[in-house]
Order: C-alpha cells, then sequence, then structure tokens
C-alpha cells in the first residue's frame, strides 16, 4: 500500500490552497503569517507531487536488505540474542502483505466507523453512556472477546471511568444532547 | 376501648391528619436544592483569580444550601465570552450559576455578534469584590506622578492584554480621551507585561490592582492613578481630570471595578429559587471561615447582592452614544 | 550558605511528615499524569483546597512535587501506545513507541524514566547554579530573542524531515504552522479561520491536535493490523527486568547527549514566555542534530527517547527561578502553582533569596528527591507495564481511544474540540499510512504561535531593526549555520545505511 502518496499531497495542497483563500479575505496584518507559511506550502506540494508522479513506476526499497539481514545475524552472533532490524517507519504494517488491499480497506473501514461512532455517541448521549457500550463492543466484536470478559472490562472501564471523574475528580464530562434533552424533560 | 387500642388510634389520627394536612412537597426555595447538583460555571480554566473566587464561592454555597452539591466546571476560552453564553443559555432551572469578566459589557455594548448574552437580563446572585484599576509605571522610570505622565513630550511605550479584551479596551479608551502620550503594544498576556517592564520595554501598564500588588510590593513599580477601590493610598483618576467625557468614561470603568467576581445565572431563574441562592451567596460571604481562607490569601470580599448588582449593570450599560462610539472604536479589529 | 543547603536537606529526609506528604504527592502526580489532558494545572488547582490547611514549607513540598511528577508518568503512555499526555511527550513518542513496536518498550521505558531522573536533578542544579546570574540571563531574553529563538526551533524541522522526506517533512511542519495561526491574529484581532465558532478563537488546542496526529492514527492503525504492539513477539525480546536495566544504562551511556540536554531544558524552562513544550522538541532536534547516525531518528533511535524527556523534567526545575525570584511564572503551570504558593503565605519575590533561602533550598531539594522517589517506583512497575505492548492489540485499543478522545474533551471542556479532533485525525491518519512524518508538525504548531506573538512585538517594540541587537546576530548566526549544517548533512554522500542501522 506505499505505492500511492499522491493522495496525501494532493489533501494537503488543498487544505494550503483553501486556507490561504480564506485569508485573503483579512486585513493585511492578519493574513501575513498564513500567507507567509501557506504559499511556500503550496509550492512544496506542487514539487511534491511532480515528484510522486514521476516516482510512480519506480518502486523503493530492497537495497539495504542483505546489509540488514549481515547485520542481525553479527548482532545475534555477539549478543546470543535475535532481534530485528528491519523495521524502517511507522508504517510497517501497511508494507506486511498478511491482507491484501481490500481487505485493508474493509478493516479501515470498520476500524474508523467505531471511532466515529463513539465520537458521534459522546456528543449524542454523552460520556457515560456512550464508553461502555462502545468498550463492550470493541471487545466484543473486534478483540473477539468473550461476551463474559467483554463486560467485565468493559464494563470495569466505564465504572472506572465514572468514578474517577464523577467522584474523585469532580470534572463534569459532557452529557450528550439527546441525554440531557431527554434528563430534562422527563427527570425534572 | 382498651388503653393500647386507644393510644394506637390517636396515633393513627395523627399520623393521618400530618399526611393529609401537609401541604404537597414543597419544591420551592432551599427545599429545591436538596438532593440537586449545582454546576458553578468558571469562565477561565483552571488557576487564577476567577477560577480561586468561583471555587470558594461554590464551596461555600454549598454549605448554606443543605442538601446540594456545587460542582465546578471550568469552560474558557475567547475572553470569558464561552462562559458567559453557556451561562446565559443555560435552562433556568437554578442548577446553573457561574462567573466571568465583568467587562464584557463592553462586548454588549457595542452589539458584539459573538457576545449572546444580555446581562441586563441575567438572574443576579452577587458580586464578590472590587478590584481596582490602576495606572502602573515602571519603577525605574522618571513618571512620578500623573501629571508627570500626562505632561510627557514623546509617547512612552505601556503594555496592554490581547487586542479585544477588557483591559486593552480600557487602556485604549483612557489613553484616547485622556489624549495621554502613550504608545499602546499589544499582545502581553499573561504575566508577560511584568516581564517587559522589567526588562524596560514598556514603562506602564493600565490594568487591575489584585494582579500587579505583589508585583509592587517588591519594588518593580508604582501606581501613579487608581479608578474605583478603597484603597487611599493612590489618587483617584476622576479628581485628577477635569472633561466631561474622561469622566464619564471613568465612571464607566468604576462599574467593571465595583462589580468584580460576579456570580450570576440565566434569566428567568424562578423567584423562589433566586431568592435561596441570593440568601446562600449572603450567607457563604458572611462565613466565617470563608473569610479567614481570604484573608489568608490576600483575596478582598467586598459584596453587594441581587438587586443592588442589578440596578449597577443597567447603570453601567446606559452609556452615550459617543462612549459607545469610542468602545466600537477601540474594539475595532484594525 | 552550605548549611542552609544540607541544613534543609536533612530537614526534609528526617520529618517522617515531609517524606510521607512527598511519597502522597508523588503517587497522586503519577496517576493523574498518566491520562493525557488531565494534569498540569487541573491537578493543582484541585489540590489547592487540600493546601489550605497545611503549613508553609510542606504545603509547598507537596505542591511542587506533583506538578513536577505530573509531567513524568505522561511518558508511559507515550512510549506504550504512541499516546502524548501533552505536547512536549509528543517528542518521546516519536522514538519512544517505535521502539514498543520493536518490543523493545521496557528499553524504552527504562531509559526515558531514568533520562526523566537526571534532567530533573540537573535541572535544579543548574537552578541552583543560576541563582546569583538570574537576572541578566533572563532579562536578555526579548521578543526579538523568543522570535529568533522559535525560528531555530523551526528550523529543526528540516533535521527531522531527512533526505528523502525533506519536502514531505517541511509540508507537514508548514501545515502546524498554519494550524497554529487558527485563532485571534494578535496584530489586528481578527479571529482566523473561526468566524463565530468561539472556541477555536484561542486556537487550536495543542493536546487535541497532538492526540490527533498521533495517538488516534497509531491506535486505528494497530487495530486494522490486528496482532500486538510489538511487532517481535514476546519470546523473541528479551526479558522485561533485563531489558528495563539496558534501558536504564542507555543513559549513563549517552551522558554528554544527557547533560546537554538537560541544561537546555533548565534554561529554556528559565525564560518565561518560550512555553512549557519548547523544551522537550528542542533537545530532541539538538539530539537529532548532533547525531552522527540522524536517520535512525523517528524509528526507534533511544538517543530520541533520552533528549526530550531530560529536557522537560530539567525544564521544572527552571521554570522556578523567575517564579519564586521575579513573582513571574514561567509557564501556565507555574502561575497556578505560584497562586498556591500566595496562598501559603509565600511571597515570591526577592525577598526570597535574603530572606527565605532555606525554603528555596527545601524547594530544590524537594525537586531532587521527589524525582528519584518517582523514578524508583515506576522502574518497579514498569516491568509489569511493558509487557502490556505484548498483549492483542485490540483489547488495548478500545480503552486507549477513550481515553485520548477524553483527554481532548477534559483540555478544553467543549464538546467541539471532539470534531477538531476527528478531522485532524483523518489527516494523521492519512499521513500515518502514506509514509509521511508527523513530528515536524508538533513543532511547527508549538513554535508557529510563539513566532508570530514574538515577530509582532518585536516590530512593534523595535521596528525591523530589532535584528541587530547583539543577542539577536548571535541568534541569527546559528539559524544560518543550522541550516546549512543541514544543506551540507544531506548533499554528503551517504555510507551504507544498514551499517548505521546497527550502531545503538
Amino acid at each position: 500500500m506505499t505505492a500511492t502518496p499522491a493522495p496525501m499531497t494532493i489533501l494537503m495542497l488543498a487544505i494550503f490552497a483553501a486556507m490561504v483563500g480564506v485569508a485573503s479575505t483579512y486585513p493585511p496584518e492578519a493574513r501575513f503569517m498564513p500567507f507567509i507559511v501557506g504559499i511556500p506550502a503550496i509550492g512544496l506540494c506542487l514539487l511534491q507531487l511532480a515528484i510522486d508522479l514521476y516516482r510512480r513506476r519506480v518502486p523503493t526499497g530492497g537495497d539495504g536488505d542483505d546489509a540488514l539481514k549481515e547485520a542481525e545475524d553479527r548482532v545475534a552472533r555477539i549478543s546470543g540474542r535475535r532481534l530485528q532490524f528491519d523495521m524502517p517507519s511507522e508504517n510497517t504494517m501497511f508494507t506486511e502483505t498478511a491482507h491484501d488491499a481490500r481487505e485493508t480497506m474493509r478493516r479501515e473501514t470498520i476500524v474508523w466507523g467505531y471511532f466515529l461512532g463513539l465520537v458521534a455517541g459522546i456528543l449524542l448521549f454523552g460520556f457515560h453512556v456512550t464508553v461502555p457500550i462502545f468498550l463492550i463492543a470493541f471487545l466484543r466484536f473486534q478483540a473477539k472477546a468473550s461476551w463474559r470478559s467483554a463486560l467485565i472490562y468493559g464494563g470495569l472501564g466505564a465504572i472506572v471511568m465514572y468514578l474517577l471523574f464523577e467522584k474523585v475528580l469532580r470534572v463534569v464530562l459532557h452529557g450528550g444532547f439527546v441525554t440531557d434533552f431527554a434528563l430534562g424533560r422527563f427527570g425534572g | 376501648m382498651s388503653r393500647i387500642s386507644r393510644l394506637l388510634t390517636l396515633a393513627g389520627g395523627l399520623i393521618a391528619s400530618a399526611l393529609l394536612a401537609a401541604p404537597a412537597p414543597a419544591q420551592s426555595g432551599a427545599d429545591f436544592f436538596k438532593g440537586k447538583t449545582i454546576t458553578y460555571i468558571v469562565a477561565t480554566s483552571p488557576g487564577g483569580g476567577y477560577d480561586t473566587y468561583g471555587r470558594l464561592v461554590a464551596e461555600y454555597m454549598q454549605r448554606h444550601l443543605p442538601g446540594s452539591t456545587v460542582v465546578v466546571r471550568n469552560m474558557p476560552g475567547a475572553g470569558h465570552m464561552i462562559g458567559a453564553n453557556a451561562i446565559f443559555a443555560a435552562k433556568p432551572d437554578g442548577l446553573t450559576i457561574g462567573t466571568f469578566n465583568t467587562g464584557l459589557i463592553y462586548n454588549q455594548l457595542i452589539g458584539q455578534s459573538a457576545a449572546r448574552f444580555d446581562l441586563e437580563r441575567m438572574s443576579w446572585i452577587g458580586k464578590a469584590a472590587n478590584d481596582a484599576r490602576v495606572i502602573t509605571i515602571a519603577q525605574q522610570s522618571p513618571i512620578m506622578s500623573y501629571r508627570d505622565l500626562a505632561a510627557q513630550k514623546r509617547p512612552v511605550n505601556f503594555a496592554a492584554a490581547g487586542i479585544g479584551s477588557a483591559a486593552y479596551v480600557e487602556t485604549v479608551m483612557l489613553t484616547a480621551v485622556l489624549k495621554l502620550p502613550i504608545k499602546l503594544l499589544t499582545g502581553y498576556n499573561g504575566n508577560a507585561d511584568m516581564l517587559a517592564m522589567r526588562r524596560g520595554e514598556v514603562v506602564g501598564t493600565i490594568s487591575a490592582r489584585s494582579t500587579w500588588e505583589p508585583f509592587v510590593r517588591n519594588g518593580y513599580a508604582r501606581y501613579i492613578a487608581q479608578i474605583g477601590g478603597d484603597q487611599t493610598d493612590v489618587p483617584q483618576l476622576a479628581t485628577l481630570v477635569t472633561d466631561s467625557a474622561a469622566k464619564a468614561l471613568i465612571a464607566l470603568i468604576q462599574t467593571q471595578c465595583d462589580v468584580s467576581r460576579l456570580t450570576a445565572g440565566p434569566p428567568g431563574i424562578p423567584a423562589d429559587r433566586l431568592a435561596a441562592l441570593r440568601s446562600a451567596y449572603r450567607m457563604a460571604m458572611e462565613d466565617r471561615e470563608l473569610l479567614t481562607k481570604t484573608e489568608k490569601l490576600g483575596l478582598p470580599i467586598e459584596p453587594a447582592y441581587g438587586d443592588t448588582v442589578l440596578q449597577m449593570i443597567k447603570g453601567a450599560l446606559q452609556q452615550s452614544p459617543e462612549t459607545v462610539a469610542l468602545l466600537a472604536e477601540a474594539l475595532k479589529k484594525k | 550558605m552550605i548549611e542552609t543547603m544540607f541544613g534543609s536537606l536533612y530537614a526534609m529526609l528526617m520529618s517522617p511528615h515531609m517524606m510521607g506528604l512527598m511519597l502522597l504527592a508523588v503517587a497522586i502526580g503519577l496517576v493523574v499524569g498518566v491520562t493525557p489532558g488531565i494534569g498540569g494545572r487541573l491537578s493543582i488547582a484541585l489540590a489547592i483546597p487540600f493546601v489550605f490547611g497545611m503549613e508553609m514549607i510542606p504545603g509547598a513540598v507537596f505542591l511542587l512535587t506533583m506538578h513536577a511528577v505530573n509531567g513524568t508518568s505522561g511518558q508511559i503512555s507515550s512510549i506504550m501506545f504512541g499516546v502524548p499526555g501533552d505536547g512536549d511527550d509528543a517528542a518521546t513518542t516519536i522514538d519512544g513507541y517505535p521502539m514498543a513496536k520493536k518490543g523493545e518498550a521496557g528499553r524504552a521505558l527504562g531509559a526515558s524514566v531514568t533520562a526523566s531522573g537526571i534532567g530533573g536533578i540537573v535541572g535544579a542544579v543548574v537552578f541552583a547554579i543560576m541563582i546569583p546570574v538570574l537576572e541578566p540571563v533572563v532579562m536578555a531574553f526579548s521578543p526579538a530573542e523568543f522570535f529568533l529563538l522559535a525560528l531555530l526551533g523551526i528550523t529543526f524541522i528540516a533535521f527531522l524531515a531527512g533526505r528523502e522526506q525533506i519536502f514531505k517533512g517541511l509540508i507537514v511542519g508548514l501545515f502546524g504552522m498554519m494550524l497554529a495561526t487558527v485563532g485571534t491574529d494578535p496584530n489586528t484581532g481578527t479571529p482566523r479561520f473561526a468566524g463565530d465558532f468561539l472556541f477555536l478563537w484561542d486556537g487550536v488546542s495543542l493536546i487535541t491536535a497532538v492526540l490527533a496526529l498521533f495517538a488516534i492514527p497509531e491506535m486505528i492503525a494497530l487495530a486494522v493490523k490486528g496482532g500486538s504492539i510489538s511487532s517481535v513477539s514476546r519470546e523473541t525480546a528479551s526479558y522485561s527486568y533485563r531489558q528495563l536495566f539496558e534501558g536504564v544504562m542507555e543513559v549513563p551511556r549517552h551522558w554528554w547527549l544527557a547533560l546537554r540536554t538537560s541544561v537546555i531544558g533548565a534554561v529554556v524552562g528559565m525564560i518565561p514566555g518560550l512555553g512549557s513544550s519548547a523544551a522537550a522538541w528542542f533537545c530532541y532536534g539538538h539530539a537529532v542534530q548532533t547525531s552522527k547516525t540522524p536517520e535512525r531518528f523517528g524509528k526507534g533511535a533511544v538517543e530520541g527517547v533520552i533528549a526530550p524527556e531530560t529536557g522537560s523534567n530539567a525544564r521544572e526545575g527552571g521554570a522556578l527561578l523567575p517564579t519564586l525570584f521575579f513573582g513571574i511564572p514561567a509557564s501556565s503551570g507555574m502561575a497556578v502553582l505560584m497562586g498556591a504558593f500566595l496562598i501559603l503565605g509565600i511571597q515570591p519575590g526577592p525577598t526570597m533569596i535574603t530572606e527565605r533561602l532555606d525554603l528555596v533550598w527545601t524547594l530544590i531539594w524537594a525537586l531532587v528527591v521527589g524525582n528519584l522517589i518517582a523514578v524508583t517506583f515506576l522502574l518497579f512497575i514498569m516491568r509489569w507495564v511493558a509487557l502490556l505492548t505484548f498483549v492483542n492489540g485490540a483489547m488495548l485499543v478500545p480503552f486507549i481511544v477513550v481515553m485520548a478522545v477524553t483527554g481532548s474533551y477534559v483540555s478544553e471542556g467543549q464538546w467541539q474540540n471532539l470534531v477538531v479532533l476527528v478531522v485532524l485525525s483523518v489527516v494523521g491518519y492519512g499521513l500515518l499510512r502514506f509514509n509521511w512524518p508527523r513530528a515536524p508538525f508538533v513543532i511547527g504548531i508549538v513554535l508557529g504561535k510563539i513566532a508570530e506573538e514574538s515577530l509582532h512585538k518585536a516590530l512593534e517594540l523595535w521596528g525591523l531593526s530589532f535584528f541587530t541587537r547583539p543577542l539577536s546576530l548571535v541568534l541569527i548566526g546559528l539559524i544560518v549555520a543550522t541550516i546549512g549544517y543541514a544543506v551540507y548533512r544531506n548533499i554528503k554522500p551517504r555510507t551504507a545505511g544498514a551499517q548505521r542501522a546497527v550502531t545503538p
């Protein structure tokens, strides 16, 4: 999945263009900084885009592999332990071919769904209602935990959170629009 | 009938009449708050003057409203406007009250769209202190009095907080109306102005006395004039000027000083509950323990309650068109 | 003088009451500091009611210890889960989390905890040494210097981006700076990119941005990938205590770097106005810059953990100086602390040196001892904590996500921040997915704001001639040298990358 960096470049370009555009409606002193930052950024994005398009067919990587293996062996011999040295970047997970592209996309959609659901739930129903549901659901369906584990861990987490924020810290957490409305109407 | 059964009948009769004759559960006044949670909104982040006063008020109001819990909620941002908007828009059941900078009067006077509150209509509970405004001059400067300042040939640098804040507005307006030789440097938030004064970048500021007291007491600066407040060691600015427009402006600013550390709720709180809140507030302000604490802290307590505060606010909101124009000018984006 | 110095230490250690309070403070500080968003000002503000009844010295020691230790526990979640507790923890995450992914969580934690301890101690020492020369040093830094310092920090972005990705790094850094412009403009008061969205008037919340760029994407990626945080299985990675010890030993191994970054952190802390996250990032940037093998950074270089941790802890000691001696707090955390000191009856100001030197020394020792207690305690429990990286990720992810979302909300108290969190998470995930660097973003957003505000003030004060002040010229020289060095490094032909990867 490392093959197409271009989408990100285009996104960044769009963001900068939009922000610079908005900034141009501001008085001169206010738009100074956004311009000084945004205009060079747009230039850099265009440069990067050019590089991306040019480099599209040329696959990178693999030039250090043998040397890396050799290094690993050497260290293993000396220290008696085998450590791996071939994780150059944070997105290793995407270079592994454990899942193919379509599968990754599917999984991404699901996980993002959970995240967005969590935030939407919090906004509408508040922390104390949404968090336990989210925890239990995720643990059960994503982590494939048993119902028992999911309920115990999830429930415990939600209870700890409730106690910590409501009772100990006395910090008010968002109540949720729907929940507040309902409580207002029917709770008196 | 045996004695016991007679007693029982009597008892039964008494209980029955008590139950039947008792009024429906009184949800009025202080009783309403039993078992309820009041949210006290502080329009700043934790720490700092408003938060400290707010937490004290919250704690002691809780003591004097038996059965209630008062929880402080910080809602900082946009120069206290986020908190004030929240208080104004809250459900007027008496369960939400809070504090914010009285300086929001300025924002309301010029009709700023982001200010979604109307101070006149809010339910006023009280205010806790006076906070004088002072003109403070760096210790190293040769300016010794207000007259010296007014007589300066070349403009001197004054530090002001971020554009749009109450302190900035007051500084700009006073400079304009009093025609002071001041070059205003903006953007000094927090204690940056004190540091600037130490470095010699600025000569003075116009801001709250409570913030500057420790600094002045350490000998780094001096006061040359004051608006409001009961201290007598510094001349009142009103006595030093003669221009009527200036005096009107000073009077407006004085309201700021006199209604400091306010507590208010959204418009329309039922009268009995508001009365209960006001009474609890009064008892809190007179509570011996609170007064000991605030004295230790060096926080003055000069309270005023309910309608008195409302009248002061109302008065402040009646300003001549000239003053409003001046305000608009000061708050305008440059 | 020596008498006062050790006298106060002795008095503190010998008093069960004091030691008890310190232990309590360490415990509370650590626990509260673990969750992102909480901690810092909130914890001190909450502690204030309890402080009312205390006597001056125990009360001050309690609060200071709690405050100092607050920052220490944030590194746990930064390294283990890639969830920074605040802006400077993000620096630790950049290299700490990749180490966890390689199965080296124990080593990273050992190094970072020890680094914190050392940093705190050195910071206290610097504090003590600087007492006589404090005033001229702090006074020398005006907005002109702040602007140039911020600019210098920004040039570090060039280093962090590395060779192949220099454009991407710069773009991300500029994105950070762009986001820093959101909010009320210091020059004219115009709310930029905010309109009537009051919650944006003060800018994008730093903690929300950092969580959105680092924590959320990493957690989503982990859930997608499956498996545990550590790609390396538990058997392959070495036994926890051994790894932990190795980590601890890394600090003496890099003692020169640790010392330098501690001093940098302490000095940055002393200068009010640079903001709290700047210290960690300056130190991180310094480590990258002075390393012979900068490509390792971002992929699990232990220096990338040591440098920011020493820096941010040393900063606490440094920040005490202007707070105590001028009554001018060096950061917002210090401002709250100062308020608490006033409650206790401590009057910050020049009289502290003459009249209450014993108190000053007690506070310094409190920092040192508090750090030691915290470090010892953490090292004990690290063994179990590190094991979490081998647990099935999907079990951990929901809890961490909840923690991050809650932290984002609590830090500002506005639900709209959650929307900002989601929007920025999309960008953050994109950056992670397509292998763009993210570290420059934090530098951009932190320093961009300082740069603009300082520039505004410097121009107000001196107009364009502010460049010609002596200290400014020195800083300009530094900036030019840094850029020059960066260019030189990137142009120089590089030797086999594999060889470098082996160097510890």
